[in-house]
């Protein structure tokens, strides 16, 4: 057993042939990598390039800087308890897996899906994003070009996920670190030279008619609608979970992974906010600019000058590629762990593992291509590619509170006693805090699907009812959820043959 | 507008910070308890797909 030398890495093989499965991906990654690829999927920065001026521009300053704190209150309450899960239940299938074991298959099955449709939409979201935010510097203006730039960038992302999870968990090491440095870059490049007064931080003007918002509602409303940013921002944070098969005590990393990654993203990500806010000289000019990137620019170029607005620029176009290398990783490790268990179609080729390079090269490619369809289809029709994410973004979140719910009820049932608990638990603040986490997602679904998010509603309606229908009609009497890959020495004959393949 | 920015900064870091500290004690007393590969396992749960056979 040539990977399994130490003691803790056999206790960490046994530990995954109690849950069922064989060592097939490289178990390489420590505890520092694990929070950094959660950390920059959250990728506040990445966050802030696409919706800054959207958030502005709706509840003004103050709406910004303090719906962001509240925001970071829920979060931290949804971290600790998919923490929890994940260091009860540590697969790489995570909310699917979490989802079937303590509730039923059918909710696996769901969670699963849902999980899958989210990866795909958060992907190309952040590509394309990027492609529209990257296209004027490199002097490209055509819709085409954009298009062929967000085919690069995948194809990017792809090609790096498929070398194997050391060189990506360096690369998510290294974004860890880049994205504080900027964030250090950011603050003190505003608050070193002179800016505009403290009291701008609770301005309260804003600018939401330029939003299509018709007719303006009163600012209570505006302020719940300008957190939709933060609550966009905390997301993707499940990745920590999803890589649990190739993490070393992973009931012990994949839970912090996931805590710290959005405690430290909601401090940094509050000071870059109050940084790029006392940075704005003009705030009329920003809040009349003509879209939510446009007034992110012109908040760069009046923080920092012409010439330091466009190295940030650069920068944070650096920080974007690692947001969606992070993402490739974390769609490829979903897709694999629901094909592995013949959750989708052509499960035998989405499920298996490269013995080359041992990653899920096959899911990983699945998640680049049909993001990379998605954009196309949705050009093509015109439609609108942030109903396309922010329906993406309900179903992530209801994919992280229907295994919170479900563990709460099997808990009043009696079916989950605390012995199922891992060793990363909240212990009696564990069910409080659940609810809090679970409320917070039906708040998110509500605010996510108001106007002037009016496509948002009927296309999750749409995206429920047809899940509900296969899953009745086909899925119901062929889908069986997890299963025991085999006895314990039939695993250790995988591990084998894989290894030997390596070799 | 001022004073629920702090009150909201305060909530927040202590919040976080209390998470922190309870979900750090349980994991030390798991390490001292030499618990910490324990949890669910489907042995342990007896879990079983009701379409396997």
């Amino acid at each position: 057993m040539g990977e399994h030398d130490s003691k803790a890495d056999r206790e960490d093989v046994q530990d995954l042939h109690s849950l069922g499965y064989a060592q097939l991906l490289l178990r390489d990654i420590g505890g520092f990598a694990s929070f950094a690829i959660s950390f920059s999927i959250i990728s506040f920065i990445t966050g802030a390039a696409g919706l800054y001026g959207y958030g502005i521009k709706m509840s003004g300053p103050f709406g910004l800087i303090t719906g962001w704190l509240l925001v970071s209150i829920f979060a931290l309450a949804m971290a600790a308890s998919m923490a929890e899960i994940a260091s009860a239940i540590p697969t790489a299938g995570a909310m699917y897996h979490w989802a079937t074991f303590i509730g039923n298959r059918g909710w696996g099955w769901f969670t699963g899906w849902a999980n899958v449709i989210g990866c795909y939409a958060i992907l190309a979201g952040i590509d394309y994003s990027m492609a529209q935010f990257t296209a004027p510097l490199l002097g490209i203006s055509t819709q085409a070009g954009i298009l062929w730039l967000t085919a690069a960038l995948l194809a990017s992302h792809g090609l790096f996920c498929t070398f194997g999870i050391r060189l990506c968990a360096w690369l998510n090491d290294f974004s860890a670190w880049y994205h504080i440095a900027l964030v250090c870059a950011m603050v003190l490049g505003v608050l070193l030279r002179p800016h505009a007064p403290w009291s701008q931080l609770w301005s309260m003007d804003a600018n939401p008619a330029s939003l299509t918002l018709d007719p303006v509602p009163a600012y209570n409303w505006l302020f719940m609608l300008g957190l939709l940013p933060a609550m966009w921002i905390f997301t993707g944070y499940d990745a920590s979970a999803h890589i649990s098969e190739e993490t070393h005590s992973p009931r012990v990393n994949a839970p912090w992974g996931i805590y710290m990654a959005v405690a430290v993203s909601a401090a940094a990500g509050w000071l870059m906010m109050v940084a790029l806010t006392l940075g704005i000289s003009d705030l009329s000019a920003v809040l009349n600019a003509k879209d939510g990137t446009e007034a992110f620019l012109l908040t760069l170029s009046q923080a920092y000058g012409e010439q330091g607005g466009r190295v940030m620029w650069c920068l944070i176009a650096g920080a974007m590629w690692f947001c969606g290398l992070s993402s490739t990783v974390c769609g490829g490790r979903t897709i694999y762990a629901f094909a592995r268990d013949r959750g989708m179609p052509g499960w035998k080729v989405w499920g298996s593992v490269s013995p080359r390079w041992r990653t899920p090269v096959w899911a990983t490619w699945q998640v680049v291509v049909v993001a990379m369809l998605l954009i196309l289809y949705i050009v093509w029709s015109k439609g609108d590619i942030s109903a396309i994410t922010a329906t993406a973004a309900i179903s992530l979140y209801v994919c992280y509170g229907l295994p919170v719910l479900l563990r709460l009820l099997a808990r009043a049932r009696g079916t989950w006693t605390s012995r199922f608990d891992g060793p990363w638990s909240l212990g009696a603040w564990s069910t409080p805090v659940n609810v809090v986490a679970v409320l917070w997602v039906g708040v998110i679904c509500l605010i996510f699907m108001a106007p002037p998010n009016n496509a948002v509603g009927p296309l999750f309606g749409w995206l429920v009812g047809g899940l509900a229908f296969v899953w009745f009609a086909l899925e119901r009497r062929r889908f069986v959820g997890p299963r025991r890959l085999g006895t314990e020495e039939e695993l250790y004959e995988m591990e084998h043959a894989v290894e030997e393949e390596v070799a | 507008m001022y004073f629920l920015t702090l009150v909201l900064l305060a909530v927040s870091l202590a919040f976080g910070i209390f998470l922190f500290a309870t979900a750090a004690g349980n994991v030390g007393r798991a390490r001292e308890e030499n618990r910490l590969h324990e949890g669910w396992s489907l042995d342990a749960s007896g879990w079983k797909s009701d379409l396997e056979g």
